[in-house]
């Protein structure tokens, strides 16, 4: 494609030389060569150059990077192709014409130049695009993706239908607590729903959230779930990544409840610290109990999201003891003016 | 129909079995001996009571639903009621007589008794086919976790973990934990196929092993070796079980 295009500026060239009619056809054709040789040669310089520079570049780089090396290598160009055409042919006839012609050549190779350079900034320009929308439709999937594994995660399919199930049981001896069930379900849901809107909540309105769904799971199973909580005042309004702490709840519900007939205890403590709330949540649990499922996966979730939102990956940590399993969460709190 | 059908309910939440209870005040015929909370009980009052109907959810603490049928050896009639839509082409492979998925109507209860009643009418055998219902139990893709095991009259859940190793018994599979030993009517093919095989090894045609078990390996005879356990027992290796251990023991 290249050369195709070169001997086609080539030719154009030994014809507009031959119409002038100032030269001989042998003369013409080979000063059309050696010029236009000597040119495509030079003009594959300004690609590695633009390459060295990297995709983007300013106005103000681009003059001093792209137009002086191009005019010295314009002049360049002229005088060797100058001294090799009067090696070439000495006659005096073709001397007069080569010296006459100097000024022409320069706007000629100047044009070619631009030319090559604008070329080759469009084909950049083209592929960026290319490879921008290319990021732009895996980072799209990437999101919806993780915000559908997110939307199952927390609207648990199988807490919600026994809800369900356990509210068409309540509508037939106990209406009022039915209705206080539904209340507290959509509430529960609706938060869930909107969580999208801001990464960061206060602590106060995920813990109500964390509420609502330990009330509705201590309807499904009675007695069997005691919880205590002890939030000072100063942490209400802290702030924390939204639904962080659901699937360390739903595992104490999970492991105390589903796989053990005891009572299981859920007990919370926060504290403002230094470095932001520390989060202490404990459960207790049947160690010999076999489970059926893998541990640890939303735990290490709940790890990676912290390292999302605070970069740090030492935010969580958690530990088995006896019957007891203990959750250790910091927050660090940004300061205020620094987004 | 003079006889009342002695029925069972086996659900880990309290309004869940009410809701049955409810739907079941219409049935006349149909009596409630007994609520269970989880499927140890209801292996208890099943064998206690020998319930023609028994209603049945899946995830529960201790013994889930299908692991408590694997263990059953009476028969009932088996209306499986759970929010977990995954387990029903499993269930009905069991010849489950209905699948009620949470919440579901009266009458859609009510479809499910009058087949219920009239397969205990017919006094066909209605046989509840365990076979089948072992293989979908274990068709979960994930390796095995625990193990559900007679022992006498009891049962023992036993996680895989705390499981020495296995040996080939005809069709049946001898399951080695500690002192005990359990068997189970399933070949060793089986448990080779579900076992996490980053724990467990095909060491022989005969024998799967547990590698955290093993304390040294003996050469005997040509392209045999012994498997030397912490405990003092000895197992056959193959040069096949052999090459297998070793993949994975250098991993």
């Amino acid at each position: 494609m290249f050369l195709i295009l070169w001997s086609v500026v080539t030719s154009g060239q030994v014809m507009v030389l031959l119409s002038s009619g100032e030269t001989g056809f042998v003369e013409a054709l080979v000063d059309g060569l050696v010029y236009n040789l000597l040119l495509m040669i030079f003009s594959i310089t300004p690609w590695y150059m633009l390459n060295a520079m990297g995709g983007s570049f300013s106005t103000r780089q681009l003059l001093v990077n792209v137009l002086l090396p191009g005019l010295i290598l314009i002049g360049l160009w002229l005088f060797l192709a100058y001294q090799i055409m009067l090696l070439l042919f000495p006659d005096p006839a073709y001397q007069q014409f080569a010296a006459m012609a100097v000024p022409y050549r320069v706007i000629y190779g100047l044009l070619l130049y631009t030319i090559v350079v604008m070329v080759y900034l469009l084909h950049n320009s083209f592929h960026d695009m290319q490879i921008k929308n290319q990021r732009m439709n895996e980072l799209s999937n990437l999101v919806r993706d993780s915000e559908i594994n997110a939307l199952k995660a927390q609207i648990n399919p199988h807490f919600l239908f026994n809800s369900l199930n356990s509210i068409a049981s309540l509508t037939m001896f106990d209406p009022s607590k039915a209705r206080e069930m539904v209340i507290k379900l959509s509430e529960y849901m609706r938060y869930i729903i909107r969580r999208n809107e801001k990464e960061l909540m206060t602590l106060e309105d995920e813990m109500a959230n964390i509420n609502r769904y330990l009330d509705i799971e201590m309807t499904r199973f009675g007695d069997r779930i005691e919880v205590h909580t002890q939030m000072p005042a100063n942490c209400s309004k802290l702030l924390i990544p939204n639904m962080v702490l659901q699937p360390i709840f739903e595992n104490a519900i999970k492991h105390g409840v589903h796989e053990s007939d005891e009572t299981v205890r859920i007990i919370t403590h926060c504290k403002e610290t230094e470095e932001g709330i520390k989060m202490v949540i404990a459960n207790n649990f049947d160690p010999i109990a076999p489970t059926t499922t893998g541990k640890g996966i939303g735990l290490e979730n709940i790890r990676r999201r912290l390292n999302l939102t605070y970069n740090r990956s030492d935010l969580l940590q958690y530990e088995k003891l006896g019957n007891l399993f203990t959750v250790i969460l910091t927050f660090p709190q940004l300061k205020p003016g620094n987004d | 129909m003079t006889d009342k059908i002695k029925t069972i309910i086996v659900d880990d939440e309290p309004l869940a079995r009410q809701l049955i209870t409810s739907y079941l005040r219409k049935h006349q015929q149909i009596e409630v001996v007994a609520e269970c909370i989880d499927g140890f009980q209801g292996l208890k009052a099943i064998r206690e009571q020998k319930p023609q109907l028994v209603f049945l959810d899946i995830q529960m603490p201790r013994l889930t639903g299908f692991e408590m049928l694997e263990v059953l050896e009476h028969d009932p009639v088996i209306i499986f009621s759970t929010a977990y839509d995954e387990f029903a082409l499993k269930a009905f492979e069991a010849n489950a007589t209905d699948y009620l998925l949470k919440p579901y109507s009266q009458e859609r209860f009510d479809a499910a008794i009058t087949k219920a009643v009239e397969k205990i009418g017919n006094n066909a055998t209605q046989s509840l086919n365990l076979q089948n219902l072992q293989s979908l139990v274990d068709t979960s893709p994930q390796p095995l976790g625990r193990l559900v095991l007679k022992s006498g009259s009891g049962i023992d859940v036993i996680a895989v973990q705390n499981i020495d190793y296995f040996l080939s018994a005809d069709d049946y599979t001898e399951i080695f934990s500690g002192e005990k030993k359990y068997l189970k009517q399933k070949p060793l093919k089986f448990y080779d196929e579900h076992l996490d095989p980053g724990q467990f090894v095909r060491i022989h045609r005969t024998a799967i092993l547990n590698i955290s078990r093993i304390s040294r390996l003996e050469p005997y005879g040509k392209e045999s070796w012994l498997a030397i356990l912490k405990d003092g027992s000895k197992l056959p290796v193959s040069k096949t079980g052999y090459q297998n251990l070793k993949k994975i023991l250098t991993l």
